[in-house]
């Protein structure tokens, strides 16, 4: 068994590493360069374990709650940091936006659709950024 | 207040009351952070996103037909979420140098068990690996991997046929780890 051989196992097995054919470990004793890359896999992929046992802070419902109460003030009663904040963060998209066009080794639609995005953050209806997203991908 | 349904709560945070609301984020918050963390892969990212993702589900509400189940429309609103920050992510770090791309923020998370050097290698190595992964695949990926959501459940939340899911989760799983190999030394 040679190494695409090794590799193209693991690619398509769907399931349990632990159980594998002879020739399998047979190849992986002999053979570093693969042992290397298939520890490597294992071990990204067991990251998802980890991350999935992962909790939000405890207080994260409280935490939402004050946002919304946040949300429901007008703007002009919100502190004025936050304002403040909220007129930077246009400044900085129109400014992003500029340099994007100015500087453009990428003037490419899809730079264009970026800039547009953080243009339109705020106005763009959700269901309508789900059917671009997710239907008329690949 | 624990045996209300999703509807009950629903019905009950329209009439403003937040209680209702903070227990239907209660019931919900862990499958929403943990499909952001599946994308933000940074667990602070992943609670911003999550309550940006509630923010929204707030202001929304009335909006919600129940023509699909709360649930459905909240993983969809958090793949929303979630796509987005990334794309902005992506077009942040157009200004960066290749080396301090905003992505890797994978600084140590002291959440993680043996967050040691090889565990940043691996978490960097598996966000790279799903960053390269067509938008439809990742998307069915986390949902399938992370929430371990079925066929039928990913098709209501991506608007597609339980085949063209099934083909999806398939090609991600595999093109995932053709990835890990390719590039994992
Ligand atoms: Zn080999």
């Amino acid at each position: 068994m040679n190494c695409n051989e090794v590799k193209s196992f693991f690619i398509n097995s769907d399931g349990h590493l632990q159980a594998l054919p002879e020739e399998i470990k047979n190849h992986l004793a002999s053979c570093a360069s693969c042992a290397r890359m298939v520890e490597q896999m294992t071990g990204a992929l067991e990251v998802i374990n980890h991350e999935k046992l992962l909790q939000p802070d405890p207080f994260f419902s409280t935490r939402v709650m004050g946002a919304i109460r946040e949300n429901k003030q007008p703007l002009l009663l919100r502190p004025v940091g936050q304002m403040a904040a909220a007129v930077a963060a246009v400044f900085v998209g129109v400014v992003l936006a500029m340099a994007t066009f100015s500087y453009n080794d990428y003037s490419d639609e899809q730079t264009l659709s970026e800039v547009y995005y953080l243009n339109e953050l705020h106005v763009e209806p959700m269901e309508m950024q789900l059917l671009n997203d997710l239907s008329h991908e690949e | 207040m624990h045996n209300l349904t999703d509807n009950d709560l629903i019905k009950q945070a329209l009439q403003a009351d937040e209680k209702a609301f903070q227990l239907l984020v209660e019931k919900y918050q862990q499958q929403v952070f943990s499909t952001c963390m599946g994308f933000a892969k940074n667990k602070q990212d992943a609670e911003d996103i999550a309550q940006e993702v509630f923010v929204e589900v707030f202001q929304s509400l009335g909006k919600f037909r129940h023509q699909s189940a709360f649930s459905t429309w909240l993983y969809r609103i958090t793949v929303n979420k979630s796509l987005n920050h990334q794309r902005k992510q992506k077009f942040l770090n157009l200004f960066k140098s290749n080396n301090e791309e905003v992505t890797y923020a994978l600084e140590a998370d002291h959440h993680l068990p043996d967050a040691g050097l090889v565990q940043k290698d691996n978490r960097r190595l598996l966000k790279k690996a799903l960053a390269a992964l067509p938008k439809n695949q990742r998307v069915a990926f986390i949902l399938s991997k992370y929430q371990e959501l079925s066929g039928k459940e990913i098709a209501a939340v991506m608007n597609l046929s339980l085949s063209a899911v099934e083909a999806l989760v398939h090609r991600s799983r595999k093109n995932l780890k053709a990835y890990l190999l390719k590039n994992g030394e």
